[in-house]
């Protein structure tokens, strides 16, 4: 019995030392300009809270929106945020019409008014081989699945385990905030997944390991084989469906919204995507949106091929002019 | 050196080492408990930033 009151008062010590330190943590750790490559369904939550009694202008959707390949600043959202910091981006490494529509849900049960809902549709996601297609990201699937009708539930391919492990970490990630934002925390301090891959990086940018493999990972015509499907667009596909859905919610909520034609590099996919079929599929997305209200931009051909990274990721002068162009579409 | 070859006091860091470890953290007066309970909460918290990404969040092939 003597050694047991030891015990438990170094316990009580360690659990009050980090309860303390997890107030601090929630409290000092930042808000990013955009979310983590990989980001916690704690800090969707964190970030979804800090928008309460605000009226920003929602920028949801992909990669494009996210601004792969390019940093914070230089993103089209970035420079847009710098000169009126009511823009806030939301888009994230994953997203899709299914995601965008998650998001939404999320936003609106939160109590959350945007100003304006800013997105973006990519035509490769209405593939159905595509990886992404009927999955949520699962940070957002963790946080949305709850808000998600039973119909659409059925459409969707859940990520996330359900396991006891799994529901335990679950449990555990939303009481405590420093376990739960483990990965953006991770993220944060090393510029990746953890300390072990930061490690990787270095010694492969030293070794050239890394050029290599960039290199490799060039952009070419046959690598986009497959990535677009012509399929006429219609109900029954997930994400055309999840169009209508977003619509007819933001329409409800009496919330002006702009859709975004993602910017396509048509040189690099001249031999996929410039085809009756493609164009078709554009006007039957924008009607599917313009039905409800939702302002249509059509940026599919706006840009030229030396401004993007690859078939839809623009350069760093490509996110300047996409931020002229969201600008100018705003104020119209 | 002592007549065994030990510089002066190294027997006595021996002695606590031995004995009482944590009295190096502590002092002579901080209780134990405490001493452990914040080596624990710091061993814990080391975890959570070191630890390896098990929690691939990232799903996707391609975007």
């Amino acid at each position: 019995m003597r050694a047991v009151i030891p015990i438990a008062r170094a316990l009580l010590v360690t659990i009050a030392l980090l309860a303390a330190l997890d107030l601090i943590f929630y409290i000092t750790f930042p808000h990013f300009e955009r979310l983590r490559y990989s980001f916690s369904a704690a800090y969707l939550r964190r970030e979804v809270a800090a928008l309460r009694g605000r009226s920003p202008i929602l920028v949801l959707g992909d990669s494009v929106l996210w601004g792969y390949g390019v940093s914070e600043r230089e993103s089209a959202v970035g420079i847009l945020n710098s000169h009126d910091p009511s823009w806030h981006n939301l888009a994230y490494v994953g997203g899709s019409p299914v995601n965008t529509l998650a998001m939404i849900r999320i936003l609106l049960a939160a109590g959350i008014r945007p100003r304006e809902i800013v997105f973006n549709v990519n035509q490769k996601q209405f593939n159905v081989e595509d990886s992404a297609y009927q999955k949520l990201y699962p940070s957002v699937e963790e946080v949305a699945w709850a808000l998600t009708p039973d119909l659409d539930r059925s459409a969707l391919v859940p990520v996330l385990e359900n396991t006891r492990d799994a529901r335990i970490d679950r449990a555990l990630s939303t009481v405590w905030q420093m376990y739960g934002m483990r990965s953006d925390l991770r993220d944060a301090l090393f510029g990746t997944s953890d300390a072990a891959h930061a490690i990787q990086e270095v010694v492969e940018s030293a070794s050239g390991a890394k050029r290599d493999t960039d290199t490799e990972h060039r952009p070419t015509p046959d690598k986009f084989e497959g990535t677009y499907d012509l399929t006429p667009l219609a109900k029954g596909n997930v994400n055309f469906d999840a169009l209508a859905e977003i619509g007819a919610i933001l329409q409800r909520e009496h919330i002006s919204a702009v859709a975004i034609l993602t910017p396509t590099n048509h040189r690099l996919l001249h031999d996929y995507i410039d085809v009756p079929d493609y164009r078709q599929n554009l006007e039957r997305t924008r009607f599917q949106l313009q039905r409800y209200g939702v302002r249509v931009l059509n940026l599919d051909e706006r840009f030229p091929a030396n401004d993007f990274i690859d078939n839809d990721h623009l350069t760093t002068l490509g996110n300047a002019a996409f931020a002229s162009v969201l600008v100018r579409s705003m104020t119209q | 050196m002592d007549d065994q070859g030990d510089v002066p006091g190294a027997r006595d860091v021996r002695d606590v080492l031995r004995t009482d470890p944590l009295s190096i953290l502590a002092g002579p007066h901080m209780d134990r408990s405490i001493v452990v309970g914040a080596l624990i909460a710091l061993l814990v918290v080391a975890t959570i930033v070191f630890g390896p990404a098990s929690d691939s969040r990232f799903i996707y092939t391609d975007f």
